[in-house]
């Protein structure tokens, strides 16, 4: 990459087949628009003594995830300040595969425990529990293997 | 795996971040690479080689052989 490319980039980068829009400009009232919309919905559907509060709770708490998406979506990559060339070679994307990698298999151990506890002891739960569970075990185990193969080096 | 990029960076007085950007790669990976830590793709071996101007066997040796 030439240095000229290289002093364009900006700390949250361009849009993605754009001349030079700012992603941020894009993303925040993108992400402003769908958490408006996130808290419509919540307030219409969710039965509560308060609606109003209901959609400013669900609302407020998704803009910031509502941005980051949009952002995520949106951004070029190339044009973020820091960014390497080749990513593909780098070494953080090695902790990712391994990380991803040992992720999988500690969600399938862990769900076909699960699985087993649920069976023997007939216990029943909640499907939006269990989906959240396997999630969270997913990410978690991905987060910690990466950050420990950060840790090695 | 053995390798000689330490020695072959330092002749030509560049730092961890220069080799970095002229690879295009993280400093990082250029930290693991002279750790021994992590080793790096066909592409990327052929790519430090022919920034040095030598083979992939000069840069890096199997560590039953080095």
């Amino acid at each position: 990459m030439d240095a000229a490319t290289t002093d364009r980039r900006t700390r949250w980068g361009r849009v993605r087949g754009t001349a030079g829009t700012p992603a941020m400009a894009i993303a925040i009232p993108a992400g402003l628009l769908l958490a408006a919309a996130a808290g419509a919905v919540s307030a219409a559907m969710i039965a509560a003594p308060s609606p109003l509060l209901v959609g400013l709770a669900i609302g407020g708490s998704t803009v910031a995830p509502f941005v980051a998406l949009v952002w995520a979506l949106l951004v070029d990559r190339d044009s973020l300040r820091g960014a390497v060339d080749r990513p593909e070679d780098s070494v953080e994307g090695a902790w990712y595969d391994r990380a991803a990698q040992g992720a999988f298999s500690d969600t399938i151990l862990v769900v076909g425990l699960a699985t087993a506890a649920l069976a023997i002891t007939g216990l029943r739960i909640d499907v939006v529990v269990a989906l959240v569970g396997v999630l969270l075990v997913a990410m978690g185990s991905c987060g910690v293997r990466y950050l420990v193969a950060r840790r090695r080096g | 795996m053995e390798n000689a990029l330490p020695t072959l960076r330092q002749e030509r007085g560049w730092s961890q971040q220069r080799l970095a950007e002229e690879l295009g790669v993280s400093r990082q990976t250029v930290i693991s690479i002279e750790r021994g830590r992590f080793d790096p793709s066909l592409p990327l071996a052929f790519r430090i080689a022919r920034l040095f101007g030598t083979s992939i066997e000069a840069v890096f040796q199997p560590e039953d052989e080095a």
